[in-house]
């Protein structure tokens, strides 16, 4: 980066490092933001005892925030804060197993079809445009009738839906890298297939590979509390965002706050995913950083 | 072109037939008997076995997918244990809507992405494009279902302009029908162009500095018809790909989107005959929205090769 940027002249030098100076800070905006989330879902039982968020006390229904009730409270009477504070730790769980599942099967797809290509591509590519063409949530549908409602089925749903894309990406990734030197010196090293595509070559794909990680966990933080709306995930009394805002929306009259904290809570960690999938991207891709 | 057209519909074929595979996974591996759905609790051993004979259930696996498929190939797509409706018939009344939303959409998408994408890129840097890049950006991070209770609670609650749930059929009253279709419409619409935005204007900033866009300004080509002629227009058939990709991303959306303003589409059948246990209508809207997914994108693939003769004349597939 600090060579190309060298042999420009001296004011687009200064842009450049002004755009990278940016750049970090989204990403660092970004990760402290992702810290802090994280941070909550592990340490829920420590801010709130799980109690509070599942405990009912009817003449406290529908509150809004107060100093006992930060956040206010739902129908139930139950403790918002709690319920959003424990929401992270369903959220990010379900995002994190599915961004998983698609990332184990559609790497190593995406790598050996980018690398081996041929028969094998095509007839793994007509596979990949099959699982493409469910939508996601009937993909969701058709999983809960089979395993039944829960975060498990909200789990493989968005994981198998984000294997064909998962899979492409690395594919298109792969056959750029392909064509560098020094892979073919392995080959003429004698090296296995496997030992080049694992070993050799992705190591530098690591760059992208994260990319799609983070804006994948995005992505599955979106679907997860689309499905959990839709009574496809999280299935009550379990804290979820999406399952909350579904109930919230019929009391927005009465008690706006209620849909208003775990709606914060979707939008500001898909936002914080977002920043530092798209700083990464930008760190990682030198001909964005100059442009 | 013919080459491009012939290898483009074989590949439809093998990726239908493994839709219609997976699908009929699907209904093997749903727990329960379809017999004693049918027959309810309380039917008689015999009872059973009849219906198991009639329906095939104790044939082989690949036996019972052939002849599946053979019915499904004929347009039968079964009966709702509910009703005695067939599947076929709550699919046709279901689809419109479904398809009616997404094309709302798609319309209130572009009127919105195409002029704020080209606008932002090549105003690259002014306020206009910084405005673009944030609000595409905030887009992007927020679920289309949230997006559609803050609308709803805005103009259906509380200024009461549209109907905040609903749906009028076309054929009964147009203007009524257009009216219980803005909300979800501009719901999803403005979700989808914010896709729309970061890829169009990507698609600008990448024209603007090729060749042609230098000689056309060289040679004096006046700078509206060197945007309008030379830029916009190569800009725009790229992004006709953009439209394939993102359509998974409509559909599924449409269904939730149908959830929350109780629009009878296909997302709704889907979801009320999950509940409801109805698994023959479930099996037929999942099928028909993979089909209509693969047919709609070939669709797509079709146009851009008419619009773009580098891929028809090299026969090769366009590469994603």
């Amino acid at each position: 980066m600090t060579a190309i940027a060298a042999r420009r002249a001296g004011p687009s030098r200064i842009g450049a490092l002004g755009r990278a100076i940016r750049r970090w800070r989204s990403l660092s905006v970004g990760l402290t933001v992702l810290i802090i989330f994280a941070a909550v879902a592990l340490g829920a039982d420590l801010i709130r005892p799980y109690h509070d968020a599942i405990s009912q006390d009817l003449a406290q229904s529908l509150k809004g925030p107060s100093a006992a009730h930060f956040f206010g409270t739902d129908e139930y009477g139950r403790d918002m804060f709690a319920r959003v504070v424990f929401g992270a730790r369903t959220t990010l769980t379900v995002a994190i197993a599915s961004v998983l599942i698609a990332s184990v099967v559609g790497i190593p797809l995406g790598l050996s079809i980018g690398y081996i290509g041929g028969l094998y591509e095509a007839i793994v590519s007509r596979i990949l445009d099959a699982l493409f063409a469910f939508p996601i949530v009937l993909l969701a549908i058709a999983i809960v009738t089979i395993i039944g409602p829960g975060i498990i089925g909200a789990m493989i749903a968005i994981g198998f839906a984000a294997i064909p894309t998962t899979a492409r990406i690395v594919r298109s990734s792969m056959v750029a890298e392909r064509q560098n030197e020094y892979v073919e010196a392995s080959q003429s090293l004698g090296s296995s297939t496997v030992y080049i595509i694992f070993r050799v070559i992705l190591p530098n794909l690591i760059g992208p590979i994260l990319v799609l990680v983070s804006l994948g966990l995005a992505y599955a933080t979106l679907e997860e509390s689309g499905l959990s709306f839709l009574g496809l995930g999280a299935q009550s009394p379990l804290p979820e965002w999406g399952a909350m805002l579904s109930t919230a929306r019929l009391y927005l009259i009465q008690d706006p706050w209620y849909a208003f904290f775990p709606g914060a809570a979707i939008f500001i960690l898909v936002f914080s995913l977002n920043l530092v999938g798209d700083g990464l991207r930008d760190l990682t891709d030198p001909r964005r950083l100059r442009g | 072109m013919r080459r491009y057209l012939a290898l483009r519909l074989l590949n439809v074929i093998p990726v239908v037939l493994i839709i219609t595979f997976l699908v009929f996974l699907f209904t093997y591996l749903i727990p329960g008997d379809p017999a004693n759905v049918i027959l309810g609790p309380h039917a008689g051993a015999e009872q059973l076995a009849a219906v198991r004979l009639r329906m095939g259930l104790d044939n082989p696996f690949p036996e019972r997918y052939l002849i599946w498929l053979g019915q499904v190939l004929q347009g039968n797509l079964g009966t709702s244990y509910l009703n005695n409706q067939t599947v076929d018939s709550l699919v046709a009344s279901a689809l419109p809507v479904t398809l009616e939303l997404s094309f709302l959409s798609l319309i209130v998408a572009m009127l919105i992405a195409v002029p704020a994408g080209i606008i932002a890129a090549i105003r690259k840097g002014s306020f206009v494009d910084r405005l673009v890049t944030g609000t595409g950006f905030l887009g992007i991070s927020i679920p289309a279902f949230m997006l559609a209770i803050i609308l709803s609670y805005i103009f259906a609650l509380n200024l009461r302009w549209l109907p905040a749930t609903g749906y009028i059929r076309l054929t009964d009253d147009p203007i009524g029908n257009l009216r219980s279709l803005i909300l979800p419409a501009v719901t999803l619409g403005t979700v989808l162009s914010t896709q729309f935005m970061r890829y169009l204007r990507a698609g600008v900033l990448d024209v603007m500095h090729e060749d042609y866009v230098t000689t056309a300004r060289a040679k004096g080509v006046r700078e509206r018809t060197v945007v309008f002629r030379h830029i916009v227009r190569n800009a725009l058939i790229p992004f006709i790909t953009v439209l394939g990709l993102q359509l998974g991303y409509l559909l599924s959306g449409a269904v939730i989107i149908e959830q929350v303003f109780a629009l009878p589409g296909m997302g709704r059948l889907a979801l009320s005959s999950l509940a409801s246990r109805d698994y023959e209508v479930v099996t037929g809207v999942v099928l028909i929205m993979a089909v209509i997914f693969v047919l709609i994108n070939l669709a797509v693939d079709l146009l851009y090769s008419l619009l773009d003769p580098r891929i028809r004349l090299s026969g090769g597939a366009r590469a994603r």
